[in-house]
């Protein structure tokens, strides 16, 4: 043992290792914005993984067009019924939202659903590990881009939010990561509830629906949009559908697993949303 | 020309392992080939050498993933350390059954560690079910790309790796 601690090289490391982990503290307490050093890696080395992410979609999207010919036409009938079932309700809606305007007018209160202006961003890399569900974008403080600013596909459903700015870089963390929560509200009845990752449900792509009570009105099937509370998030973007209710580890309340309506996992390109609720 | 080798491994894994990896999930899984490259490479290295590429390596994935920064880097550098001190002073001598089992073992280590980790500052974690669903699949899948990973390795080691002593000495 003796020996053991005399040699120069492991007391030295020992030494090391002890450093880095104080550092390893420090930077982890103090960590609010990228460092200079993550910075100038990324900005190296994400114009590579945009080549290579290019190359690979192009391969994956050839295998793709074989693979999945019958399956696209069979979605494509049924995205057609699904069409005309819709336009009925968007005519519903419309109606709806009349009376709204009516009412918001009556009461002297804001319309708080402002007019989004979207950049449009590449996915050029994803999370390098498996415990995270995050993905970084060609975009960064250069562009506009701004922390927690909220990302959402082309179809408007809710992605995530950029949780790190770069450069020329920017990291989205989504809805699927356990760091990753958003006020939510179920379209049907009007429950509130927080709409969070969990590390059990990321491999399956789902997150949860939590705070909701035992007696919530929430039925699976049920729309989830975002409810504006918080400020980060506008109100109305859709989140997802209520796939299964359970009850909590306690049984004092229940949680709903939610299915996101954007596949986070195939995203090629996000709208960042540059000037969220609240802001004009 | 050690120093060329593991800058050129560097570089690729940096690019491949968030971008082309992705293609190969299983059941939403893929493998760490940075931890992968780390302890197959300390099967032919000395002890400086492993602790400089486990630190190395887990650096820049620290930079790449953002988060719990330094952790890989500290968990790289023992995980190089202990393996190329168990190689040099025990078994002498490795081949690919070893390199497997080494990994199997170290990244059952190395995930376990990392979520206790990240327990410890996040609430929404569950252990059993990460282990069955994600820990568990992540170190077998480890361990079948080790082995054309390792043939690579051993057929620079000829020429790269003389003896089994440190890189320095």
């Amino acid at each position: 043992m003796k020996k053991f601690l005399k040699n120069r090289c492991v007391f030295g490391l020992i030494i090391f290792v002890l450093l880095v982990s104080v550092v390893v503290g420090i930077i982890n307490a103090a960590k609010h914005e990228v460092p200079f050093t993550e910075n100038i890696v990324q900005i190296v080395i994400t114009p590579v993984q945009k080549l290579f992410t290019k190359i690979g979609n192009g391969f994956s999207g050839v295998w793709t067009y074989f693979s999945d010919v019958d399956k696209i036409k069979a979605e494509n009938k049924a995205l057609q019924s699904e069409k005309a079932a819709l336009e009925t309700e968007l005519d519903k809606a419309k109606i709806s939202l009349n009376e709204n305007e009516e009412l918001r007018k009556l009461l002297d209160m804001k319309n708080a659903y402002p007019e989004l202006e979207l950049m449009t961003a590449e996915v050029i890399a994803r999370d390098p590990s498996n415990w995270y569900n995050t993905f970084t974008i060609d975009k960064g403080s250069i562009d506009g881009m701004a922390l927690n600013q909220p990302v959402v596909s082309e179809d408007k459903t809710l992605v995530g939010r950029i949780s790190e700015v770069g450069t020329t870089w920017s990291r989205v963390t989504t809805l699927t990561d356990p760091a990753h929560s958003v006020g939510a509200e179920v379209v049907r009845s009007g429950e509130f509830g927080i709409v969070e990752g969990e590390y059990s449900f990321s491999t399956s792509g789902t997150c949860r629906l939590t705070f909701i009570s035992k007696n919530a009105n929430i039925i699976v099937g049920d729309k989830i949009v975002t409810s504006g509370l918080g400020g980060i998030y506008p109100k109305g973007l859709t989140i997802g559908k209520v796939l299964e209710i359970r009850p909590d580890m306690q049984g004092i309340s229940q949680y709903a697993v939610i299915s996101p309506q954007a596949r986070v996992d195939k995203l090629k390109a996000v709208l960042v949303v540059l000037n969220p609720a609240g802001e004009q | 020309m050690r120093a060329l080798m593991h800058s050129v491994f560097l570089l690729l894994f940096s690019v491949l392992q968030p971008t082309w990896l992705n293609g190969i999930e299983i059941f939403g899984t893929k493998p760490n080939l940075f931890l992968i490259y780390i302890i197959v490479v300390c099967c032919f290295c000395g002890r400086t050498e492993g602790a400089t590429v486990g630190l190395v390596f887990g650096f820049v994935l620290d930079m790449l993933i953002g988060r719990l920064w330094g952790m890989n880097a500290l968990l790289g550098m023992l995980s190089g350390f202990f393996i190329a001190h168990f190689c040099k002073k025990v078994l002498r001598n490795s081949n690919f059954l070893v390199a497997m089992i080494f990994v199997l073992v170290m990244s059952l280590f190395y995930e376990v560690v990392y979520y206790f980790i990240a327990f410890l500052t996040v609430d929404n974690v569950h252990f059993g079910a990460m282990f069955v669903k994600s820990i568990l699949p992540e170190c077998v899948y480890n361990v079948i790309i080790s082995l054309p990973v390792y043939f690579i390795i051993n057929k620079f080691s000829k020429s790269l790796y003389t003896d089994k002593g440190d890189a320095i000495g």
